[in-house]
């Protein structure tokens, strides 16, 4: 059994369960015979390993959601440990974002020899591409610092195409394509559905935190006309606040306050919830304005749920119009005309057909493609 | 066209004139413009933004009302009247008073100050009093309102009497509507309770204790109870004196009290009344004589000069001091019906004569006689003389120098002063002239055609500023907001009470910490400006079009000039190398320079981590820092040593010199000018480099605010050093000769240069 380590510090050091720390987790979860090995760059500067039950500690930080598993991580990470050599022969898998200046000056130290050990897992190069959907005082000198450096990782993995091509066209800036795409896995919701109705109410979602990217405001300013003209319509929007206008959540409030037939927002869905949602909704909407991958659209689809969704989101890169709708151009009109496409039964039961002949990752499938990667 | 009028309105601002006597004289006189042969002239009413808002009925009578004290000379000359220039501060209007080429004009009511004791209390009204009246002399023509004050107007301040014309007080000409709707009154003798009518005040001048004296002695003797109604305000020691003439209490007696009259109740207490009583020892005009004779009601006065001008009857005056005279002309006419309907219809001719429309016709006839086109433009030189209030070399400002070339080019249209408050000496060229430090003697000195402000937002600006807020006028701006300059000036707390009253509501520390960046504005905070700008000179279309949707403002624009120019033969690749040996810089290395003082909103960190990018790519960049750094030396430092570039980025610390920032212009193979602030706000540095046809990159909003050319690559406003890197790759690979950019290099700089920046300036300014 080889031995794969995962570097883990961002996680330890701030366990807040993002949807980057969601992928470490599934990682963990889903590692096949075992050999997966916690590490951790402590503040000597130093690579360390610690107990391996923070493996299973970090799993069920998304599994029971009572704070207890955190609090787990935690304690483990205050536990000293061994130390590991620099030069081995074990590869180190490092899934995480972070633009903290220590560990990327860590690595940047770091000889062109050590970093072939290394296996970098690339989300996005969204700050680079489109600081527009970031806050206006977001510290360019912090956050470019982990792209800067990523450049040299010899091995790198990324979530989708897009990602590796942006890497790098735009990053590396040469016409040779390098690294390998790992697919995320689909089936974060549960099991997917055996059966599923094609006939379903007039029920849509969307899912994803409220900020400006994601375009929410878009999905209501086409619902809204919709919900107060169309019978036994609905809409919920399932997510957290996040950076976002404070005129767009005022309205989002007021609508959710009884003022607009069939509206709803959950602010904290946990995932039975979400999955209910989607299960039950005729299609969802996810018509994001840029995405690393974009998970809630292939969550849908392995919910036997179509989804309306912007041009080119990179979860859906493989997938073609197989039960999606795309929407172009994205805007409020061609929005509307794709949910009414919907309103109609017999277009909306093709659509959830196409669904169920999606052969669409999981997330074991994507631990053991990261496995073998990492060999 | 025909010229322009400025009217001083304060009189009709101030709550103790406008809805009184003077208040009412120079409305009637703006009503009655437009039946008048000066009706196709405009008129702009002069405003004091510190007082109460000018009423809407009276800002509806002329055609703009402005805040601007300090204006352009028209063309076709222009026409000042003061409607009360007793009252207010006159220095407000010495743009006006100082300039002959302004036809000065004075409405004059009275000297009852000089005349009557007890208004001028203290030395300093004394000597305040007196210097108005000295500073009259500055005037050209006079509208008395009697021949009294005309009178006294010559006594006082010498002025020759063919100077005056006298119109006569105006009588609103609602007034006179409301008579004629009047029901015909019932006559006295038949009323239950007749009465005497006089309009008093608290002013003891009005002398309404001589009337209530005369009433009570004429019970006494007529053993009759007949009414005295006053109108006026009294406080209560008056009244109280009033009442003990009277030997009544209040309400048991024959006194009555009246305020808040309007016009209708006032007709109607006229003409209810056997006669008007009008006992004041002293006046410059007598309204209510003229009142009640509109009302066909008799006026029994006192024998001041004012009354005796109106009053012919030699039987109905009285000596004002004389009680027991005006006794015996009240019982009179209370018996004598034949003698009061004579007086009646002697009288009434009055009442026609100072019809608003009548008055106004004198006034404005008069006016438009001594307005020619030979007299408006006397002592008009041929060429126009400008001045301007603006920072100038030595100081050290991209403005300073913006103005010294503005002025050189300026001086072959038009002869310019200098006012500055640089160290000295200036370096001027011909037919520029060092008028003096910043202050209001721009405005004595002259004449000029035009006094410019030339403001933006640094220190600099302070004094100019001052004199702006004062007098206002022609105002180039330079920059987009002026939030530093009000900071600055103002202060924490003070600028938070500005922001306060600008926004309407409360303003916090933080809040303002944000704006100190250019974050978040929720104003330019150029609003005094604004108010006060005629015209307003702004050097972007997007800026413009930014006051108009954000204030509803119309600026002009004249269109930025870059501050350097280079000759075709410096832009060849020899002029490079010479300039990169100045510098030392290897021929090799892909020099990006960025103009201007460094700072995070220019994009500091963008700039370094997209020349560590550059470097990844193997293009052998370095960057070079050609500005103030602002202290923040040791932020680039750390920056570019975190990112492993510490040794290829570089620095020029202080003020750059012009030869210096000259070699860098000619020896750079890119510029990378950012800002994360847009609001229509021009680059100098940005435009330096479009004048030394230098691929740049730029933000978008920049780009497009300087006009640029397409050799000035452009990169989203929230920039990415990932944006900024892939521009200059382009640049790197793609690099040319300066002069392939010959084309478009000409095409820019025959739209934008000193010349053609000046002729607009004179066109805006209407002197071209």
């Amino acid at each position: 059994m080889s031995v794969v380590y995962i570097d883990l510090t961002e996680f330890l050091n701030n366990p807040v369960l993002t949807g980057i720390q969601r992928v470490t987790a599934e990682i963990c979860k889903w590692w096949p015979n075992g050999g997966l090995r916690p590490i951790c760059l402590a503040p000597s500067g130093e690579l360390v390993e610690l107990p391996n039950r923070l493996i299973a500690a970090i799993v069920r930080c998304f599994s029971s959601p009572d704070g207890a598993a955190v609090d787990e991580v935690r304690k483990l990470r205050r536990e000293t440990g061994t130390l590991i050599k620099p030069e081995g022969p074990e590869s180190i898998l490092v899934s995480e974002l972070f633009y903290d200046p220590h560990r990327v000056a860590f690595f940047r130290k770091m000889s062109e020899r050590s970093l072939e050990r290394f296996r970098f897992i690339v989300y996005d190069l969204m700050p680079l591409l489109h600081p527009e959907y970031f806050a206006p005082d977001m510290p360019l000198d912090i956050i470019c610092g982990y792209f800067s450096m990523v450049r040299r990782i010899p091995h790198c993995g990324f979530i989708s195409g897009w990602t590796q091509e942006t890497y790098c066209k735009r990053l590396l800036r040469s016409d040779h394509t390098r690294g390998i795409v790992l697919r995320l896995g689909s089936d974060g919701l549960g099991a997917r559905p055996k059966t599923t109705a094609t006939i379903r109410p007039l029920h849509f979602c969307s899912v994803g935190t409220l900020e400006p990217r994601k375009n929410q405001a878009l999905i209501v300013d086409a619902f809204e006309p919709l919900l107060r003209n169309t019978e036994g319509l609905r809409l919920t929007l399932l997510g957290r606040l996040g950076w976002a206008d404070k005129a767009f959540i005022d309205r989002v409030r007021w609508l959710s306050e009884g003022n607009c037939p069939g509206f709803e927002w959950i602010p904290n869905p946990d995932d039975d919830c979400i999955r209910r949602h989607v299960e039950a909704a005729r299609a969802t909407v996810y018509v994001s304005a840029a995405e690393g991958f974009g998970l809630p659209p292939v969550e849908s689809l392995w919910l036997r749920t179509p989804v309306i969704a912007s041009p080119d989101l990179p979860s859906l890169e493989l997938i073609g119009s197989c039960g999606v709708e795309v929407v172009d151009p994205l805007n409020a009109s061609s929005l509307r005309e794709a949910v009414l496409k919907f309103l109609d039964d017999s277009y909306a039961s093709v659509k959830i057909d196409e669904t169920g002949e999606l052969d669409l990752p999981t997330w074991a499938s994507f631990a053991n493609q990261v496995a073998r990667w990492c060999k | 066209m025909g010229p322009v009028i400025f009217a001083d309105l304060r009189c009709l601002q101030d709550p103790l004139y406008r809805f009184r006597g003077v208040g009412h004289h120079v409305a009637g006189l703006l009503r009655s413009r437009r039946n008048s042969r000066c009706a196709s002239w405009k008129l702009v009413g002069l405003a004091d933004e510190a007082m109460d808002d000018l009423p809407r009925e009276y800002s509806r009578l002329v055609d703009e009302v402005s805040y601007a004290w300090n204006t352009t000379l028209p063309r076709d000359g222009a026409v000042f009247i003061d409607g009360s220039p007793m009252t207010h501060d006159p220095r407000r209007n010495v743009r006006f008073s100082a300039d002959p080429r302004f036809l000065n004009v004075a409405v004059i009511y009275d000297f009852i100050p000089l005349d009557w004791p007890g208004y001028l209390s203290t030395t300093a009204d004394r000597i305040d009093y007196l210097s108005k009246i000295v500073r009259l002399r500055s005037f050209d023509v006079f509208f008395p309102i009697s021949e009294y004050s005309a009178w006294r107007l010559s006594e006082v301040a010498r002025i020759p009497v063919g100077s005056s014309v006298v119109t006569g007080a105006s009588v609103r000409s609602s007034l006179y509507e409301s008579r004629k709707t009047l029901p015909a009154p019932c006559p006295f003798y038949e009323t239950p309770r007749p009465y005497f009518f006089t309009i008093g005040g608290g002013d003891r001048r009005k002398n309404t204790e001589v009337a209530v004296a005369a009433v009570r002695r004429l019970n006494t003797q007529c053993k009759r109870r007949i009414s005295l109604k006053i109108v006026g305000s009294y406080d209560e020691a008056y009244k109280a004196d009033l009442l003990r003439v009277a030997g009544d209490c209040d309400g048991d007696g024959f006194l009555e009290f009246l305020t808040g009259v309007d016009d209708a109740a006032l007709v109607e207490l006229y003409a209810g009344a056997i006669a008007t009583i009008c006992p004041s020892h002293i006046e410059g005009f007598s309204l209510p004589v003229v009142e009640s004779a509109i009302c066909g009601v008799p006026v029994i006065a006192s024998t001041c000069a004012a009354h005796l001008e109106l009053i012919t009857q030699s039987d109905a005056l009285f000596p004002s001091r004389d009680d027991e005279a005006l006794t015996g002309k009240l019982e009179r006419i209370l018996g004598d019906r034949s003698w009061r309907e004579r007086l009646v219809g002697e009288q009434a001719p009055i009442a026609s004569r100072f019809h608003e429309r009548e008055v106004g016709a004198r006034f404005w006839s008069a006016i438009a006689d001594r307005t020619t086109p030979i007299q408006l433009q006397r002592n008009r030189p041929r060429k126009s003389r400008i001045a301007f209030l603006t920072p100038y070399p030595p100081d050290r400002s991209g403005v300073a120098r913006f103005s010294q070339l503005t002025i050189e080019a300026g001086t072959s249209h038009f002869d310019i002063d200098i006012y500055t408050d640089a160290p000295r000496p200036l370096t001027l060229s011909a037919r520029s002239r060092d008028a003096g430090n910043i202050n209001s003697a721009a405005l004595l000195k002259g004449p000029y055609d035009s006094i410019v402000s030339v403001i933006g937002n640094s220190h600099f600006h302070t004094r100019i500023f001052e004199f702006f807020e004062q007098y206002g006028g022609p105002c180039i701006l330079h920059d987009s907001r002026l939030t530093q300059i009000y900071y600055h000036r103002l202060g924490a707390d003070r600028f938070r009470e500005f922001a306060k009253s600008i926004l309407g509501r409360p303003v916090s520390k933080e809040e303002v910490e944000v704006w100190l960046r250019d974050r978040d504005l929720p104003s330019l905070f150029v609003e005094p400006i604004l108010k006060r700008a005629r015209p307003l000179i702004v050097h972007t279309r997007r800026y413009q079009e930014l006051l108009w949707e954000r204030y509803g403002v119309r600026a002009e624009v004249t269109t930025f000039c870059p501050n350097m120019h280079f000759s075709e033969s410096e832009l060849d690749s020899l002029s490079r190398l010479a300039a990169r040996e100045q510098l030392s810089i290897a021929p090799e290395v892909f020099l990006i320079s960025t103009f201007g003082y460094i700072g995070k909103e220019k994009g500091m960190d963008a700039c370094i981590i997209a020349l560590e990018l550059l470097r990844g790519w193997k293009v052998p960049a370095e960057l070079h820092f050609v500005g103030n750094t602002q202290d923040l030396d040791a932020a680039v430092r750390n920056v570019a040593e975190a990112y492993g570039v510490g040794a290829y980025v570089h620095m020029t610390k202080n003020f750059v010199d012009n030869e210096k920032y000259r070699f860098y212009m000619l020896a750079s193979d890119a510029a990378i000018q950012l800002r994360n602030y847009g609001l229509g706000q021009p680059s100098a540095a940005l435009a330096d480099c479009i004048s030394a046809a230098m691929p740049c990159v730029a933000s978008s909003e920049l780009a497009e605010s300087c006009d640029a050319p397409e050799y000035v690559l452009r990169v989203p406003d929230r920039n990415s050093p990932l944006h900024v890197a892939e521009q200059l790759a382009s640049i790197w690979e793609n690099r040319a000769e300066r002069l392939d950019r010959r084309d478009a290099w000409r095409s820019y700089l025959e739209a934008h240069n000193f010349d053609r920046y000046v002729m607009r300036l004179g066109e805006i300014l209407g002197l071209s």
